[in-house]
């Protein structure tokens, strides 16, 4: 770095620029209020109006994907905890090393089985339609559902 | 070489679907003989038992016929999930089993 870059650094540049603003500045316009004189701007915002309201549709619908999505993930991490207790409810043990070991894993499978649907379907549906998105969390919603621990807690 | 690690895939994962048939399979012969022998062979869950023999290989078919035409890497994550659906549905099903016995 040069002395004259350094130097340019500690420079404010034109205070005469247009896009300079002052924040010390009281003469500011606030932007929720209209200025004096200013009686053309609620014709303005009107006409601005259509405009907002024709992309609010799309972002509604995003944002209630959205909030589809998160509910969707907050079910399935219930679910994990569901089943990781449900291993606790069934006292598995194999006669041998081997089926000692598959039961093992497939516990193990049991356990991760919401995050590897879940990230999957999301993996899958990038892009895709949100319906087909939210469907497929749907089914795994209903699949995946714990038994095990609600068997337990009902009886 | 796809082809090839296509079969690959499915021939390992494949195993492992066919561990739990052989686990519902034991279950359904041994575990009806074991409730004889405790004199209370009507508590019999026969549908649960059948089920546990017949969801392992439905579910595993089900989804590589399904995405049998996915890439490779997206073939196999449809397949290990499809394990963790057996899995579940496995302790499911052996919940329900005993519940099902305590309640009759």
């Amino acid at each position: 770095m040069t002395a004259d870059r350094r130097e340019d650094a500690l420079d404010w540049g034109d205070p005469d620029d247009p896009s300079w603003v002052d924040p010390g500045r009281d003469d500011r316009v606030d932007a929720d209020e209209p200025a004096p004189g200013d009686e053309g701007a609620d014709a303005r915002d009107g006409a601005a109006a259509p405009v907002a309201t024709a992309a609010s549709p799309a972002d509604r619908r995003r944002s209630a994907v959205t909030a589809a999505t998160g509910l969707l993930a907050g079910v399935y991490l219930a679910y994990s905890v569901g089943w990781i207790l449900s291993i606790g409810t069934l006292p598995l043990t194999g006669a041998t090393l081997l089926i000692e070991v598959m039961y093992q894993f497939g516990e193990f499978l049991a356990i991760v089985a919401c995050a590897l649907w879940f990230g999957t379907v999301m993996a899958f549906t990038r892009g895709g339609r949100p319906a087909v998105r939210i469907g497929w969390l749907a089914l795994g919603t209903l699949v995946l559902i714990p038994w095990p621990l609600l068997i337990g807690v009902l009886s | 070489m796809s082809r090839v690690a296509r079969i690959a895939v499915t021939v390992v994962l494949g195993l492992v679907a066919a561990w739990f048939l052989f686990d519902g399979i034991s279950n359904l012969l041994a575990f009806p003989q074991q409730l004889e022998a405790l004199g209370v062979a009507e508590r019999t869950p026969w549908v649960i038992l059948w089920a546990s023999v017949l969801l392992p290989p439905l579910i595993f078919a089900g989804a590589a016929i399904g995405a049998r035409r996915l890439p490779l890497a997206r073939y196999t994550l449809v397949l290990i999930v499809a394990l963790c659906v057996v899995a579940t549905s496995r302790l499911s099903l052996i919940a329900a089993a005993g519940a099902s016995i305590s309640l009759a």
